[in-house]
């Protein structure tokens, strides 16, 4: 048997099997990311449970992703719909070489960890189902045990995320990384329902970051670029 | 004891009214015109014709003695309510007075808003509702709830018999923002307008969320975001210049026809702009609201719901001095497609239009519904089926013209021949088909391309095949689903004849309590 990780020895100790299906797959920008639903609902983190369930999903997904994405055409990443039933399969995913943190983003009732297994790094969002909940250390009735926290994230203030209207194909990009721009100015071209959608700016600012290039496929509400 | 001599009485009465004009005190009013607002007074003398405004109720006073309220003075009880003219067209209008114990809504308050409305519902004039208030005023207990729930049972009976218009200058938690929500057209002035049913203190008190109160319902929160709202302007004297604007608009209530106007715009004007202005490569973007303005009388175009639903253009313009509703795909939006958002925002539109005798000019470039799980399971297929509702129960004249793409589900939607337009007119690159020539392609001929020696090429001929046989206006046209297909630089004749020919138009509809549109 392959070495197995804490986070294997917290489910297994359980004796819980996580359904982990994957909603978005996305190739775009620096890193892959993907959005992946778990069911049931992480329990709250405590004396580290969570954190490590939230581990080893997240471990299994990267891993099983990398495997997918090196075995196909690297423009080809339809990985969306595919479903894991991870209990059975954690000890022979293994944890060697794969290290991960937990990242902050906007949204956090869904925990974003930035992965990297032998060199490629991964983003990957686990977007709990609501209602089915694990059978987590008791809490007092009535009370949420995973309260919504506030949506707006640490983004610095003056910092305007562009986030894809809808999903599509980036056709061109128009602005590079400190470039000035003004409310009008056409940033990039997205192919969407068999349109060439001009996305433009909607004030003026200075282009910190680009965070796709021509050719790659978007998600609505990806962040695209980062204009200050 | 002498009786008072008519002078007397006279000073006595200037003395009284002299009190109540002065609201709550200078010291109140300066820190009104502090936070960047004007008082209830002088929002109304904004709104209406100089000099025109009759003001009643002003010695209405509360009846409350709880708390020790019969020590409190509340001079007209918070709200100034009356008449005037609006471009010399009668109005009613009340303004809550902010500077009187915070235009908190109490019985008395709350009576003098229903009896306007009764008013208004009589005579059949417009209703134009300022709110700055702090809430129900929690004195007068079930009262003031009472005094909310009359105002939103007449909001309800006066919707569709008279324009009911709300502007948001201050603050309106709680209950008291459905009487807005219950109008036809809802204002917010930037930075000062806001309206929540739970303001940032309960929210983060209930599950932590920490947002400020502009941002969770200020003007652009409502007008971008929400829908809510339909204007949002930078400062109160562009907001009732707008509502002022709007009203011209408008008949004075369900059983007039919108006032027409000499126009000095030529109804013959062609244009040959137009025939420029629309790429004939469907994949080409081009700005809807061009094409609109450079078909209407002086290009004046009131749009409204402006910042939402931008995939969608909905607003009042005239041709040949007739108020028209235009509902317009805008292409360079989201590509122009119907989703949720826009199929509420049209159908909206739509019915105000019917209910007011405003004549409908639809102009289509659609290239049909958003698809994914976010809209499915956001209920497009209710939202959308409102759109399809709307065109079908208006009896108004209605006249579409299909600009270039009209596909599948969306053509219907946007009132097409069979949800009862009654000229339809196409421009020569207009393409109205089941779907797009690719999408077509792949189901038709799937067989014959997978069979092909090169399926790609193959494919691209059936494509191309298609496209000219079918991606044309020509087979809607031969059955007669469209009536006429014609030069664009020819649309505004076009159109001012459409709208000449339909404008006796009687339709009736089965007789029926109200119909069950899906909300």
């Amino acid at each position: 048997m392959a070495e197995t990780g804490r986070g294997a020895r917290a489910m297994e100790r359980r004796h819980q099997s996580l359904a982990v299906s994957v909603l978005r797959v996305s190739r775009g920008g620096p890193m892959g990311r993907v959005t992946v639903r778990c069911s049931p609902r992480l329990p709250k983190e405590q004396n580290g449970v969570r954190g490590s369930l939230g581990a080893a999903v997240v471990s299994a997904v990267a891993y099983h992703m990398l495997s997918s994405w090196t075995a196909l055409d690297p423009s080809v990443h339809a990985r969306r719909g595919a479903r894991w039933s991870l209990a059975g399969r954690l000890d022979a995913v293994g944890m060697r070489g794969i290290h991960r943190e937990r990242i902050e983003t906007r949204k956090p009732n869904m925990p974003t960890y930035q992965v990297t297994i032998e060199g490629q790094t991964f983003e990957v969002t686990v977007e709990e189902m609501r209602g089915a909940t694990m059978p987590g250390p008791p809490t007092r009735a009535g009370h949420d045990p995973h309260p919504a926290a506030p949506t707006r994230g640490p983004a610095r203030r003056g910092e305007r995320p562009i986030r894809a209207p809808m999903p599509g194909k980036i056709l061109a990009v128009h602005v590079g990384e400190g470039d000035h721009v003004s409310a009008g100015t056409v940033l990039c071209v997205l192919e969407a329902m068999k349109m060439e959608n001009d996305l433009l700016a909607s004030g003026d600012g200075i282009v910190r970051s680009v965070r796709m290039r021509p050719g790659d496929t978007v998600n609505a509400g990806d962040v695209m670029m980062v204009i200050e | 004891m002498p009786y008072p001599t008519i002078d007397e009485l006279i000073a006595q009465l200037e003395e009284k009214k002299r009190a109540i004009r002065a609201g709550g005190g200078s010291e109140r009013v300066q820190k009104q015109h502090e936070a960047g607002k004007l008082t209830a007074r002088e929002r109304l003398a904004k709104l209406f014709d100089p000099d025109t405004f009759t003001e009643l109720d002003m010695f209405v006073e509360h009846r409350c003695t709880s708390f020790e309220m019969d020590k409190t003075v509340a001079p007209g009880d918070g709200v100034v309510t009356g008449f005037g003219h609006v471009n010399g067209r009668l109005v009613y209008a009340f303004a809550q007075d902010f500077t009187v114990i915070g235009g908190s809504l109490g019985e008395m308050h709350a009576k003098k808003i229903t009896k306007l409305q009764d008013l208004a519902m009589r005579v059949g004039a417009p209703l134009v509702g300022i709110n700055d208030s702090g809430g129900a005023r929690i004195q007068e207990g079930v009262d003031s709830l009472s005094g909310y729930g009359e105002i939103f049972f007449r909001n309800t009976l006066a919707s569709g018999v008279i324009p009911q218009i709300s502007v948001l200058a201050g603050p309106s938690a709680g209950g008291a923002v459905y009487s807005p929500a219950l109008t036809d057209f809802v204002f917010m002035a930037r930075g000062i307008g806001k309206m929540f049913i739970t303001g940032p203190d309960v929210i983060k008190a209930a599950i932590g969320e920490e947002i400020s109160a502009e941002e969770l319902g200020g003007a652009m929160a409502h007008n971008q975001l929400s829908g809510n709202a339909h204007f949002a302007c930078d400062t109160e004297e562009e907001l009732f210049a707008t509502i002022r604007y709007l009203l011209s608009f408008l008949p004075q209530n369900n059983l007039e026809d919108p006032p027409r106007t000499e126009s000095a715009d030529d109804p013959q004007r062609t244009d040959e702009s137009l025939i420029e202005l629309v790429p004939t490569v469907p994949s080409k973007p081009y700005d809807m609201r061009d094409l609109i303005t450079r078909v209407v009388d002086g290009g004046e175009f009131l749009e409204v719901h402006r910042l939402f639903a931008q995939n969608i253009v909905v607003g009042f313009g005239r041709l040949n001095g007739q108020p028209v509703g235009i509902v317009a795909n805008q292409p360079r939006i989201m590509a122009g497609c119907l989703d949720i958002n826009a199929s509420d925002k049209a159908a909206r539109f739509v019915r105000f239009c019917d209910a007011f005798n405003i004549p409908l000019v639809t102009l289509v470039d659609v290239p049909g519904y958003l698809p994914g799980s976010a809209q499915e399971h956001g209920g497009v297929i209710r939202h959308g089926a409102k759109l399809l509702y709307a065109y079908s129960e208006a009896t108004v004249p209605k006249i579409t013209l299909i600009i270039r793409k009209s596909y599948g589900g969306a053509y219907l939607a946007m009132c097409s021949r069979h949800l009862g337009a009654d000229l339809v007119i196409a421009w020569p690159q207009a393409e109205i088909a089941v779907m797009g020539p690719e999408g077509a392609s792949n189901i038709i001929f799937r067989k014959e391309i997978r069979e092909a020696s090169d399926p790609e090429v193959r494919r691209q001929e059936m494509i191309d095949e298609y496209r000219q046989n079918f991606s044309n206006p020509y087979q809607a046209a031969k059955r007669g689903y469209v009536d006429m297909v014609i030069n664009p630089q020819d649309t505004r004749p076009t159109l001012i004849a459409a709208l000449d020919m339909a404008a006796t138009k009687r339709e009736e509809r089965p007789r029926k309590k109200h119909g069950n549109i899906p909300l």
